[in-house]
């Protein structure tokens, strides 16, 4: 397939350039080249200046002008014969930048600010996206089986300890033996999956588990545990609107598109059957 | 379904740091650590109570936070070509752990959020579309641009309206000329910009202004660079980016980004990538041109390159098989060694300049000569992926281009193809990510500990790793399983400077990991050393230092560990972790310290072996891939920055 070669620009470059001049030679035999006029415009001068100075901070030398002028004039004429050629037509890559740019171009078209009361519908339409996660304080003590021959009995042990109020350790580990009000995902994020949805179902107060997570066995305790819920507006509303603006901007890129697709009649013809995998 | 922290102090502090064995008082005769020289009661000296931090008024990286410094969407040009339609705005919601729909219209969302991003559009195309910006006071002189704007300020529908009206003076070429002006054109790099801007949410996610610098001296020698922002848009906006039209010469980068700095008071870096496919280049010991490396030249390439990137989807770039000859992980691991990007073949010489552990060790060499060393370089991952997408993951490997994302045949067919040069779709890796020490989740922060070298690189999964370097760490250190406590009380972290040596001492290191939740197992810990014997020449090493299953796995004479085992069933692709730790700590003393020679040394983890994306490939399409050359497994990797050492 051979949208999937690599694409590094350069090598394009290079690709073109061999194009070209083989191009070139053949179309060119024998044709009578009429000097054309180029006018490098104070505009234009202006602009090559400024093209400069946005990226090095500093107006160009008279030496530089002279060189960007120079590389203007060597590449207006290739970009000229190349139009003549017709080379423009049927390369990927022209064609794709003129579409980004007409793209480009439609999307400044940006949508005014949402009211308040679409944000809030848009919220209440979508409550399911906007959710305050649920937030856990947590102890926990570790164990990990490996080192255990019955980790079960020791677990159990340890849980008695624990009820009646003594400290115990459990097997060394860097893992943290406290969260203080950590959001779920971070939970998930230090302990996995397994352990952070456990903490759901888990009452506030007493050790709980044993509990499984992707490092062996825990006993937990939670000091504070407050259950997922539809945020409100104000704790959304960054959030809210920067959705609401991209869904609008999508949606008005999409009619814009419908009404030039419109324009268009579309025919394909289907050449003998192939397999397109 | 997104996960709003509203109100919520996310208490990352937490973490890793009252471990749990600091709770202590255990009772008597229960066997609760697996440290046999550690007393019962020791740890009681260092009993704390909940809550209580050790590290309140200390500025401690509290967990690494995880992000990609290098990804490419379809306003880069060869990944629009490739098919991609993701914006950099999809590329940011995908790593804040979004759902999207990828260029190929499958659904995909990373296994958890990333806590930052960085992605790195080619700016060579970044500069130069024109548009409309909006109530622009000069702008809006013009009878024909006000009238415009307000029909956009209307709405859609109006807004639609107006757009199709510009587009029609356009093509009739009768727009007004303030539009036309230069000075108003908005850029690809403003927009991005913009984009940036909106998602970045100091303290939950950081979304960086960058991009890459694409050098392809010469025809397809690897010598880009993304150029990270630690400013934000009010500094990023005063100048367009570097393109290689100006210069592929990587010093006219760095005179670049000096003249950048000057200009806007802001700070930048440049991340050099893909040494192995720089036919020689990356780490030559000469200037682009050709000429003598200069003590200047060191100092500046130092100055504005602190990381490297070791391993991304066009293979590792830490070490080569040849260059490293002891190295048995080293061996088929990911190696891309057959050309440059344009497959041009490479001849006899080349393999010396591109990859890291070598330039570390000529690092040290040129620092004597010269006095500075251009190749102190810490190690970042990186995914370069050209689809939008940032996903490092083996079961849920997205591909380098939109034609690998999953499909039956990616492997079998050709990733790369330059007549009869071929790199195939099997060889692609699925990696990686940059694990860094920051003190919080803010562009400030992450660019500090960047520019501080204080981060690692992972072959993707987000293992936790910590490593110092001290005179004074003990075992008890290691005990006592709260490395950053001692870590940073004692020694300096990663990517630093040892002080000088006290008489009669070695260099300690304190160094941990924790398993990635998500991932297999830990196989071990080594420590790499490289250095400058008393003879000039460069030489390293490679200590296993920590590993799992120790009750049973012994180290040889020679310094080897028996294999951890493998435990993958490739029919499922799945594993069990009943190999290996979830985690390891030590603390390792060097044997061989010469305190008149330079040295560096740089930690390796390594998981047990887990299913290849091209297992889980095999799995999902049910296709057989018989080929022995594909790898099916793989051990998943973080290599750390290194310390060094200097008499």
């Amino acid at each position: 397939m051979v949208r999937r070669l690599l694409r590094e620009p350069l090598l394009h470059f290079f690709v073109a350039g061999i194009l070209l001049f083989g191009a070139y030679a053949v179309l060119h035999r024998g044709s009578a080249n009429a000097p054309d006029e180029i006018v490098v415009s104070s505009g234009q001068l202006e602009n090559l200046k400024l093209q400069f100075e946005r990226v090095w901070r500093r107006p160009a030398t008279e030496v530089e002008l002279q060189t960007l002028v120079d590389n203007f004039v060597k590449e207006e004429i290739f970009y000229r014969e190349g139009l003549t050629l017709g080379l423009d037509r049927d390369d990927p890559v022209v064609r794709r930048r003129i579409g980004q740019k007409l793209e480009f171009i439609v999307e400044s078209a940006e949508p005014p600010l949402p009211s308040e009361a679409e944000l809030q519908a848009w919220l209440h339409a979508h409550a399911g996206q906007y959710q305050i996660e649920p937030v856990y304080s947590l102890r926990q003590v570790y164990f990990d089986p490996a080192r255990h021959d019955d980790v079960d009995a020791v677990i159990a042990a340890a849980k008695r300890a624990l009820d009646t109020g003594k400290i115990i350790a459990g097997d060394a580990t860097m893992l943290p033996a406290s969260l203080e009000d950590v959001a779920a995902t971070e939970a998930q994020r230090v302990f996995g999956t397994e352990f952070s949805k456990a903490l759901g179902a888990l009452p506030v107060g007493a050790w709980h588990g044993p509990v499984r997570s992707a490092f062996g066995l825990h006993l937990v305790t939670l000091s504070k545990s407050s259950a997922a819920r539809p945020a409100t507006l104000a704790e959304a509303r960054a959030e809210v609107e920067r959705d609401l603006t991209t869904a609008r901007l999508q949606e008005a890129n999409a009619a814009f598109y419908d009404r030039l697709r419109a324009k268009y009649a579309v025919r394909i013809e289907r050449g003998p059957a192939t397999d397109p995998g | 379904m997104k996960a709003i922290a509203a109100g919520v102090a996310v208490s990352v502090a937490s973490i890793l740091q009252v471990a749990a064995v600091a709770q202590a008082q255990q009772p008597a005769g229960q066997i609760i650590t697996d440290i046999a020289d550690v007393q019962p009661a020791d740890p009681n000296k260092f009993y704390k109570e909940p809550g209580y931090s050790p590290y309140a008024g200390k500025h401690f990286p509290a967990r690494p936070l995880f992000g990609d410094q290098h990804l490419h969407t379809g306003w880069s040009v060869d990944a629009g070509l490739g098919g991609a339609t993701l914006s950099p705005e999809d590329a940011v919601r995908f790593a804040r752990g979004e759902q999207v729909t990828s260029s190929s219209g499958q659904p995909v969302r990373l296994s958890r959020p990333l806590d930052w991003v960085a992605v790195t559009d080619h700016s060579d195309a970044m500069g130069t579309i024109a548009a409309i910006r909006e109530g622009n006071a000069e702008m809006m002189k013009d009878p024909t641009l006000k009238r415009w704007h307000d029909m956009m300020s209307q709405g859609p529908e109006e807004g639609t309206k107006a757009t199709m009206e510009v587009v029609a003076a356009q093509a009739n070429k009768k727009l007004p000329p303030a539009l036309v002006d230069p000075k108003w054109a908005k850029t690809y790099w403003d927009k991005n910009i913009d984009i940036m801007e909106k998602y970045n949410e100091p303290g939950r996610f950081t979304a960086f202004i960058a991009y890459e610098w694409t050098s392809n001296a010469g025809g397809g020698n690897n010598l880009h660079r993304n150029v990270i922002y630690r400013d934000n848009q009010d500094k990023a906006r005063q100048v367009l980016p570097m393109t290689t039209f100006q210069s592929d010469n990587p010093e006219a980068l760095w005179k670049w980004m000096a003249d950048w700095e000057k200009k806007t008071g802001g700070q930048l870096l440049a991340i050099p990538h893909n040494g192995n496919l720089s036919n020689g280049r990356m780490f030559e010991l000469q200037t682009f041109m050709g000429g003598p490396m200069t003590r200047d030249w060191a100092e500046m390439r130092q100055k504005y390159e602190r990381l490297f990137e070791a391993i991304q989807m066009k293979g590792q770039s830490e070490s080569h098989p040849s260059l490293s000859t002891t190295d048995e992980f080293a061996v088929g691991y990911e190696i891309w060694d057959r050309g440059n990007l344009a497959m041009v073949p490479k001849k006899p010489g080349m393999i010396e300049h591109e990859y890291l552990r070598q330039a570390l060790k000529d690092g040290l060499k040129v620092d004597q000569d010269l006095g500075a060393n251009p190749f102190k370089y810490g190690m970042a991952g990186g995914t370069d992926t050209h689809n939008g997408l940032t996903a490092a993951e083996e079961d849920n490997f997205y591909g380098k281009f939109v034609g690998s994302e999953p499909r039956k045949d990616r492997w079998q067919e050709d990733a790369i193809k330059f007549g009869d040069r071929v790199v195939k779709g099997w060889e692609m890796t699925a990696a990686g990510y940059t694990g860094v020490w920051a003190t919080e989740n803010t562009r400030a922060a992450i660019w500090d500990a960047m520019q501080r070298r204080e981060t690692y690189a992972t072959s993707g999964p987000r293992m936790i790793v910590r490593f110092f370097g001290g005179y004074d760490f003990t075992k008890r250190d290691a005990a006592l399983r709260s490395p950053a406590i001692a870590g940073y009380n004692k020694g300096v972290a990663m990517g630093s400077d040892l002080p000088k040596a006290p008489t009669g001492k070695a260099p300690t290191f304190l160094v941990a990991a924790v398993k990635d939740p998500y991932s297999g197992n830990l196989d071990r810990i080594q420590i790499i050393k490289g250095w400058l014997d008393a003879n000039g020449k460069l030489q390293e090493k490679i200590y296993n230092v920590a590993w799992g299953d120790a009750d049973t796995r012994k180290l040889q004479a020679n310094g080897k560990l028996p294999s951890v085992g493998n435990t993958v069933d490739l029919e499922t692709a799945s594993w069990t972790n009943t190999i290996g730790d979830p985690e390891l700590i030590t603390v390792w003393k060097d044997p061989e310290f010469n305190p008149t020679v330079k040295a560096f040394y740089y930690a390796r983890v390594l998981e047990i072996p887990t299913p290849r994306w091209t297992a889980y490939d095999a799995a999902y399409f049910k296709v057989k891939i018989s080929d022995p050359k594909v790898p099916m497994t793989t051990q998943e990797r973080a290599f750390t920055s290194p310390i060094w050492y200097s008499p």
